[in-house]
C-alpha cells in the first residue's frame, strides 16, 4: 500500500538560475492556480513490488506555463484540482501533470531556446491503448494501461516513465538530428538521456531529495529509489519476462556496465548482459553519469539535500552544453564524455566536477584514461618513451604512460612481479630480448586496467590529473594494489597489496 | 565571411538529401560546419537497399551571397555505414522494426521501413519507447 507522506515544508535551496524562454528572453509567468493536488514522488512502485511508492502534495500545476506548454489531449478535460487518493483516474491526471510540468520546467532553465519539436505545444495521451510500454513520437507522448498478475498498470502514473519520455521530447528539441541517426550509440544515448531526465527531474523535489539521502546515508552511489527506473512498470514486465528487466526495477543506474564496441555485441540478451539493443547499451552512459552525478554531491562541503539540488542543476548544464556540442558520429557517447569534461573543467573549476564525472566515464569505458586526460587538458602531451639501455636480470617491459596525466613519460614493468594478466606478457619476454607490440599492449591493457578501476596508487601532484577515484574506496583506509615507486632513475609499477575484499567495483 | 541565411541555406541542403541539417561553426575561408543525416545505402533485404539517415559531418563553402557553392564531407564514413547497417539488424533482431504492410502499432515497434517519393525504401524512426 502507498503511504501518505505528510507535506514537507520548503527548505533552503540553492539559487536557481532565472527562468528564460526563446532568446534568452525572461518569460512572465502566468497566474499560477491555487491548491495541492496528490502525486507520487517517482513512482507507485517501490523496489521489486508494484506497491508501496510514495504519495506527496504539490502545488497544481499549470500546464500550459510558456515556454515549453503541454497539453494533457486525453482525458480531454482535467478533474478537479485537489487531492484524490491513488487508484483512482483523477489522482492518474494530476500525478501526470505535476511530473510533465516539473521535467519541463527542470530543461527549460537550461535550454538557450526551449521549444518543441512537435509545434508549439506538447499533446499527451495518458492511456493511448493496451501495452505495457510508454512512446515518444514527433505528435506527442503517449501512455498505456496493461494488466500483469492481476493488476493493471498505467504507464502514465509513474514519474520516472513520464520524465523519461519527456526526456526524449527535450533531447529532440534541442538536438533534432538524433531523433532519425541510425546509430547504435546515438539510439542508445537517446534512451540513456530519458532515464537521465528522470533522474534529474526527480531531484527537483526536496522531499526525494531528503529520501534519498536518508536512504543511502548520504552515499548517493547506492542503489536507491533514485537510481532506479521505473519500479511498477518493471514489476508488470517482470511477471511475463523475467529476463527482460533489472530484479527490482525496469532499469538501475548503479550498475557495473562497462562500454564495448557495440559491433561486438548481441543484438539482444537478458537484462544482466550487455547488448546492442539500445535500451540496454544505453545503461552503459547512465552508470556513467549516475556514479558522476554522485561524485559530484560528494564534492560539495555539505553533502545536503541544497547542495543535491544544486548538483543536480549543475549537472542538467553540464549534459545539456555537452549534448550540444558534441558531433554526431559512431561513438557518439565518448564525444558527449568528452565535451561534458571539458564543460565541467571550464564552466565549473572552483566546484571540482571534473574529477568525479571523468571517474564516471573511465570506469564504465565510455572514455579511455587518456583520452579523459586528453579532453580536458589537451593538447595531450606528446607520448615520450625512454627505452632504458640498463642491464637487468628480469624480464620487463618500459611502458609509455605519458598519456594518462601521471607526470611520468614511461614506466617499468617487471613481468615476474606481476599477476596473472602480466605473467602472459613476461612469459612471451622469455623468448624475445624486445617486447612486440602485443605484448607491450598487453601490459599497458594492465596498466590502463589498474587506472581505470582506482587501483593505482597516484602521485599527489599528478591527482587533479590522472586519478581515477573508485566510488566504493573506504574513506579509512588505503585500498590501492599497486603504485609506481621510483626505483634509481627508472618509475616502477609494483603491488602494493593483494585485495581480497568483496568490493567488485 | 557572408551572412549565413538559415532557413536558406538548409533548404538548398534538403534539396541535396540532407536532414535535420544544424549548423555547428563558422570555419575559415566562407566555410561553414553542418551536421546533418544523409539518407544512404547501408543494407539489402531481398534484393533491394535499404536506406537509412546516417550523419554526417560537411564542410559547406558559400559564394559572396551566401550560397552554396560546394560541399565536402558529403559522404557517411565506412564506420558510421557500418554502424548503420548492424543498428538495423539490431532492431530486426530485437522486434523494433517493422516493414511498410505490417501492423505499424505492434508492440516495441519503434521503427519502420517505407516506400519515400522516389521509390527508395528508408529506415524511419516511429517513436521513442520505454523499454
Amino acid at each position: 500500500m502507498a503511504k501518505k507522506r505528510s507535506k514537507r515544508a520548503p527548505k533552503t535551496s540553492a539559487p536557481r538560475r532565472k527562468r528564460k524562454g526563446k532568446a534568452g528572453a525572461a518569460v512572465p509567468r502566468r497566474a499560477q492556480p491555487k491548491g495541492v493536488i496528490n502525486a507520487w514522488e517517482d513512482d507507485p512502485g517501490a523496489g521489486a513490488q508494484p506497491s508501496g511508492g510514495q504519495v506527496i502534495q504539490r502545488p497544481v500545476p499549470d500546464l500550459r506555463d510558456q515556454p515549453l506548454p503541454i497539453r494533457i489531449a486525453h482525458p480531454a478535460s482535467a478533474p478537479e484540482a485537489k487531492p484524490h487518493p491513488p487508484g483512482t483516474a483523477e489522482f492518474r491526471y494530476w500525478t501526470a501533470a505535476e511530473a510533465l510540468r516539473r521535467g519541463a520546467d527542470f530543461w527549460r532553465a537550461l535550454l538557450p531556446a526551449p521549444s518543441w519539436e512537435v509545434g508549439s505545444i506538447l499533446p499527451v495521451d495518458l492511456d493511448f491503448g493496451v501495452d505495457l510500454n510508454a512512446f515518444y513520437d514527433r505528435e506527442g507522448l503517449k501512455f498505456f494501461h496493461g494488466s500483469a498478475a492481476g493488476r493493471t498498470v498505467f504507464s502514465g502514473e509513474s514519474p520516472d516513465v513520464v520524465c523519461h519520455e519527456l526526456g526524449h521530447a527535450l533531447l529532440d528539441s534541442f538536438k533534432p538530428q538524433l531523433f532519425d541517426a541510425a546509430s547504435i550509440e546515438v539510439a542508445a544515448f537517446h534512451e540513456s538521456f530519458g532515464d537521465m531526465s528522470a533522474i534529474l527531474s526527480a531531484l527537483q523535489l526536496p522531499s526525494l531529495r531528503e529520501g534519498v539521502l536518508a536512504e543511502t546515508a548520504g552515499v548517493l552511489r547506492r542503489s536507491s529509489r533514485l537510481s532506479r527506473l521505473a519500479e511498477q512498470l518493471g514489476w508488470a514486465i517482470r511477471q511475463s519476462v523475467p529476463s527482460a528487466v533489472e530484479p527490482d526495477c525496469l532499469r538501475n543506474a548503479v550498475n557495473t556496465f562497462f562500454y564495448r564496441d557495440p559491433d561486438t555485441l548481441p543484438t539482444t540478451a537478458p537484462a544482466t548482459s550487455l547488448s546492442s539493443e539500445p535500451h540496454s547499451f544505453s545503461r552503459v552512459f547512465t552508470g556513467a553519469f549516475f556514479e558522476g552525478l554522485a561524485g559530484m554531491l560528494a564534492t560539495t562541503d555539505t553533502k545536503n539535500e541544497a547542495a543535491l539540488l544544486q548538483v543536480s542543476q549543475d549537472m542538467g548544464t553540464i549534459l545539456v552544453e555537452g549534448i550540444s556540442s558534441a558531433s554526431v558520429v559512431p561513438t557518439f557517447m565518448s564525444q558527449v564524455a568528452a565535451s561534458m569534461l571539458a564543460i565541467a573543467a571550464t564552466r565549473f573549476s572552483a566546484q571540482g566536477y571534473e574529477a568525479p564525472l571523468r571517474s564516471g566515464f573511465v570506469r564504465h569505458g565510455i572514455l579511455a584514461p587518456s583520452m579523459a586526460v586528453a579532453a580536458t587538458h589537451a593538447p595531450v602531451r606528446a607520448a615520450a618513451v625512454a627505452a632504458s639501455t640498463e642491464p637487468t636480470t628480469l624480464p620487463r617491459l618500459q611502458l609509455s604512460v605519458a598519456e594518462y596525466g601521471l607526470g611520468v613519460p614511461s614506466i617499468v614493468v617487471y613481468a615476474a612481479a606481476e599477476p596473472k594478466r602480466l605473467q602472459v606478457a613476461g612469459a612471451a619476454l622469455a623468448v624475445g630480448p624486445a617486447p612486440s607490440a602485443g605484448q607491450d599492449q598487453a601490459a599497458k591493457s594492465f596498466f590502463e586496467d589498474l587506472l581505470r578501476r582506482g587501483r593505482l596508487k597516484v602521485a599527489k601532484a599528478a591527482k587533479s590529473a590522472a586519478e581515477v577515484v573508485r566510488a566504493a574506496a573506504p574513506s579509512t583506509h588505503e585500498s590501492y594494489t599497486h603504485e609506481l615507486r621510483r626505483e634509481g632513475r627508472q618509475m616502477v609499477l609494483r603491488r602494493v597489496r593483494i585485495d581480497c575484499g568483496f568490493d567488485h567495483r | 565571411m557572408p551572412r549565413i541565411k538559415e532557413q536558406e541555406l538548409k533548404a538548398e541542403l534538403a534539396k541535396r538529401g540532407f536532414e535535420s541539417v544544424s549548423i555547428k561553426r563558422e570555419l575559415p575561408g566562407r566555410r561553414i560546419q553542418v551536421e546533418a543525416n544523409k539518407l544512404y545505402p547501408v543494407h539489402v533485404e531481398a534484393g533491394e537497399s535499404i536506406y537509412a539517415p546516417v550523419p554526417v559531418s560537411l564542410s559547406v563553402e558559400l559564394d559572396a551571397r551566401g550560397r552554396v557553392k560546394s560541399i565536402a564531407g558529403d559522404t557517411p564514413t565506412p564506420a558510421a555505414v557500418t554502424d548503420a547497417a548492424r543498428y538495423i539488424e539490431t532492431l530486426r533482431d530485437s522486434g523494433q522494426l517493422t516493414s511498410t504492410g505490417e501492423q505499424q502499432s505492434a508492440a516495441g515497434m519503434t521503427h519502420q521501413i517505407e516506400r519515400d517519393e522516389q521509390g527508395l525504401q528508408v529506415l524511419r524512426r516511429k517513436r521513442f519507447s520505454i523499454s
